[in-house]
């Protein structure tokens, strides 16, 4: 893997949202990269800082955050530094992002065609006319049927799936080499989460176009993703391939998570054990393991340290003070 | 849509019916009547029975409230106890007065808020937003009489220079002069009308950059700019534009007090003439006619919503 | 208890929310306090009438040689005293109507928002002045008018955040253990909607002030012997050039009042509505 090309690469990325000058830590310490060609996907549940850590990328968080990075890397540019109109040039350009919500992702009184060619001229200098084609062309590439007419439609004559298509659409038009979806399926109905997690993937092969998928669900990950990093209360707890995450997951945390979603394992139904307790709250969690308060194996150290690193493979690392190894023998 | 606006008008018309109902009562449950007025205590009761009669007075309250409500739609308001005057002459020669100087007013307001809004919206806790926000909480809070007085004093006795009562100089006529007469309630008006309306639009504004819309065009590489002109500014004109609708009762009722400061001759001094001297035929109508006013302005509005917004229009 | 430590972390960060809450105080305790105080504000003073402010008459004289500073004083007390009660009355109406019609729902909340409508569409000054005809002048009278009209937005308020508190599942649950509805309006809704109402009744304070001023300013409010800021700016009118003081202080003392409950009144509307809590992904 060492190989490749990083698209995006980020070392020990911090995100602190202040209020009534109180500090919170919402990410912490996370390192992430995002090779040419991949499929990266960001698991955690809701409250685990997967979200605001890709927002950050996106300079969409609010003002009262504040973001640090050791390193912030986007095809080499320093990005933490760019602002501006620097920044808005690659923003919907070299990486774009869609949202959880198509429902509300869409200015109501704007048509969906000026939607697509605003942000088509925006970033390519091209004739209103030659937007127009492109628009159309670009609906149609994400299975929009008669997409003269969706043109000329407000986004309330859409339903949820034909907008996120039409999201995907305008983030297709000027090529990304990067595609952020934050949870594109969540608020959708079950066969249209199958349809547009097809459509990404299609595209993702198509255009080599780069995807970072942010989720809570394990369903949608296992169909498509190349790699996943498991997030928990601000941190990565685990990062590997598909197969290493969901086949031979080592972090407490991921095995608990595994176990938490129904499905059939060699064709017998799994017992659902939910994990206990509740997300803890951010403040209550500087330094130590934000699984701490939920989990089998803790101990002293947890309380106060996070993460001496386990190294598995080139691309299987976990983050747990126990000894893993030993723990997971015992347990098998 | 036709369907929306149909539902609408057949929804107003109980209401007003309504409404005139309760006037008509207030009316008759008044401690005297409209006859009391015209007789004097030397007439015979027999006089004073013909005189009832001859009104109507006789006759059963129901049938009473039909006849007054026929007299109502067709124009015939009743006459003044005081000075038996007819109430639909007087406001035929005062409305169009009221109209001359509150729609200006309320244009030039209406117009200075959206600007003031929208900027103070758009840079909502910065300093552009802490003037616009704080000049209006002040001037909510300043009673547009007191600012009538202050301005009267300044122009009108220190420095002389505008007259302070009427619309026109006896004996004189002519654009110059009646601009002179017009500024200064113009201007207090203006004041009265600016602080509400710019907190409408500053709020719809502040509303509209936290939708989520406006974070998915940010992602896409808009600058604010784009963003406020090209995405927020048509949403928060829709209901501000629809929002005009709801000030038409504003054109008769919305200058009573600045009117009476300035001895202006519309409704306002009328009215409260009316109501010092217990004339209530006339305040009834007022009732009435600002009721109705309000209400049409509501289904203006509703329909204006109708036309404008592309989510009811399709 | 969290919610009222902020509140009074807020409170205290804001000048303008100090020097408000202070002016108020102030105000009340000379309010209070004005009967023991060497002011009297009905003596006239022929030798000296319409006197510019001096070391005698802080304020002024008016126009039959009354001390202005008492007036004003007594004036205040009057202007006080019916936004107070104004607001009481309206916000007892207003909860009691948005209690019943957003708990109780059907036929009862429909006939309660249809009047809510009614009274909503005839403007408030046509409004006042016609039931205050129906009323012997005075006081209370002015009281019971402004109170009695400016009770529907709390209604309104009250109202919708019933309806969506009785979908809860505390007040679902109540219901169906079989505890009374007038229990469960006193132990879980009124708790539950102190907040609107305290924000609305700083408001409501504000707009009772103003509405009885404008009345008296026109005449048709507060009546002789008794007097109020508004009433004190209508004598002022006919002195206007000769006396600008009578105008200038009174109409302070009104945009000062009303500014500081407006002022109070948005702040708690910050921190103590429900939606505005932090929002931390």
């Amino acid at each position: 893997m060492s190989g490749l090309t990083k698209i995006l690469d980020i070392e020990n990325l911090n995100v602190s949202f202040y209020s009534d000058s109180v500090k919170t830590k919402v990410v912490k310490d996370i390192s992430l990269e995002v090779y040419d060609g991949e499929i990266l996907a960001i698991v955690g549940e809701s409250g685990s800082g997967k979200s605001v850590a890709m927002k950050s990328v996106m300079d969409l968080l609010p003002v009262y955050a504040k973001v640090s990075a050791d390193r912030f890397l986007f095809e080499g540019k320093k990005f933490l530094e760019i602002k501006g109109k620097e920044k808005r040039q690659i923003l919907g350009n070299d990486i774009a992002m869609i949202f959880q919500d198509p429902m509300t992702a869409l200015n109501p009184v704007k048509k969906i065609g000026d939607h697509l060619i605003e942000n088509i001229r925006r970033h390519n200098k091209m004739s209103k006319k030659q937007a127009e084609s492109l628009a159309i062309e670009m609906l149609e590439r994400v299975g929009i049927p008669s997409p003269e007419k969706r043109m000329k439609q407000y986004p309330h004559e859409f339903s949820g799936g034909m907008r996120q298509r039409v999201l995907i659409a305008m983030a297709l038009c000027s090529r990304p080499r990067l595609l952020i979806a934050d949870e594109p399926t969540t608020a959708l109905d079950v066969t249209i989460q199958a349809q547009i997690l097809k459509l990404l993937k299609n595209l993702h092969e198509t255009e080599k176009m780069n995807i970072v998928l942010i989720t809570h669900d394990l369903g949608v990950v296992a169909s498509i993703a190349d790699r996943i990093a498991v997030m928990y209360g601000g941190r990565i707890m685990e990062t590997g391939t598909k197969d290493e995450i969901l086949y031979n997951a080592q972090h407490p945390y991921t095995k608990a998570l595994l176990k938490a979603i129904p499905g059939t394992e060699n064709g017998k139904k799994c017992k659902l054990e939910p994990i206990p307790g509740s997300v803890p709250q951010m403040k209550d969690m500087e330094s130590g393991c934000p699984f701490y308060s939920r989990c089998e194996h803790a101990g002293e150290a947890c309380l106060c340290e996070f993460g001496a690193t386990h190294d598995y493979s080139d691309t299987h690392k976990s983050y747990c003070m126990n000894d893993l190894k030993q723990l997971n023998e015992r347990g098998a | 849509m036709g369907k929306y606006i149909a539902k609408r008008i057949l929804n107003a018309i109980p209401l007003l019916l309504l409404i005139t109902i309760i006037c008509f009562t207030l009316i008759s449950l008044a401690p005297y009547d409209a006859v009391d007025a015209m007789t004097t205590p030397k007439m015979s009761d027999e006089l004073v029975m013909l005189i009832r009669q001859k009104y109507g007075y006789d006759k059963p309250l129901y049938i009473r409230y039909f006849r007054w409500l026929d007299g109502i739609v067709n124009g015939n308001f009743g006459y003044s106890i005081v000075n038996g005057t007819s109430i639909y002459n007087d406001l035929m020669a005062r409305i169009p007065n009221t109209i001359r100087l509150v729609l200006p007013s309320y244009l030039t307001a209406y117009i200075l808020a959206i600007i003031l809004g929208l900027i103070a919206g758009a840079n909502k806790n910065k300093l552009a937003d802490r003037i616009i926000d704080g000049f209006s909480s002040v001037s909510l809070a300043i009673p547009t009489f007191w600012i009538a007085l202050i301005l009267i004093y300044i122009f009108g006795y220190k420095y002389r220079l505008l007259p302070i009562l009427g619309m026109n100089t006896v004996g004189k006529s002519g654009a110059e002069d009646y601009l002179k007469h017009f500024i200064l309630p113009y201007a207090v008006l203006v004041f009265a009308f600016l602080p509400g309306n710019i907190r409408y639009v500053r709020s719809a504004t502040i509303t509209q950059f936290s939708e989520d819309y406006v974070m998915v065009q940010k992602a896409f590489g808009a600058s604010r700019t784009e963003i406020m002109f090209s995405h927020v500014m048509k949403n928060v004109l829709l209901p501000v534009v629809t929002r005009l609708g709801m000030a038409l009762p504003t054109l008769i009722t919305g200058a009573v007090i600045t009117e009476s400061v300035f001895g202006w001759p519309g409704v306002g001094p009328y009215f409260v003439k009316a109501v010092q001297g217990m004339d209530y035929p006339i305040i009834m109508v007022m009732l009435v006619l600002s009721s109705t006013m309000v209400i049409l302005g509501n289904l203006l509005s509703d329909i204006l919503y109708c036309v404008v917004d592309p989510r009811i229009r399709g | 208890m969290n919610r009222w430590k902020r509140i009074k972390k807020a409170f205290l960060n804001d000048k303008g929310a100090i020097v408000s809450i202070s002016f108020l105080i102030l105000l009340a305790v000379i309010s209070l306090i004005a009967p023991i105080l060497p002011l009297n504000p009905n003596k006239t003073d022929i030798l000296h009438l319409l006197e510019a402010p001096s070391v005698n008459h802080w304020f002024g004289t008016d126009e039959v040689g009354r001390d202005y500073l008492a007036r004003i004083i007594y004036g205040g007390r009057i202007s006080l005293v019916v936004g107070i009660l104004a607001m009481v009355m309206s916000t007892v109406i207003g909860v009691s109507v948005g209690m019943v019609s957003g708990f109780f729902g059907g036929i009862v909340d429909s006939v309660l928002m249809r009047i809510v409508d009614v009274i909503q569409s005839i403007p408030w000054l046509i409004l006042v002045t016609v039931v205050g005809i129906f009323m012997k002048k005075g006081l209370l009278s002015i009281i019971v008018v402004i109170g009695f009209f400016s009770w529907m937005e709390i209604a309104r308020l009250v109202r919708a955040e019933v309806k969506s508190l009785k979908e809860r599942d505390y007040i679902q649950y109540a219901s169906f253990a079989g505890i009374g509805a007038l229990k469960v309006i006193c132990r879980h809704l009124i708790p539950a909607v102190m907040p609107t109402i305290i924000v609305a009744a700083s408001s409501g304070i504000a707009n009772a002030i103003m509405t009885e001023s404008a009345l008296s300013f026109l005449g048709i409010g507060i009546q002789e012997p008794l007097s109020s800021w508004g009433k004190l700016l209508q004598t002022a009118q006919s002195n206007l050039q000769n006396a600008v003081y009578m105008a200038i202080i009174p109409g302070f003392l009104i945009v000062l009042t009303i500014f500081a409950f407006n002022k109070i009144g948005n702040l708690l509307r910050i921190y103590l509505e429900p939606r505005v809590s932090e929002d931390l992904a």
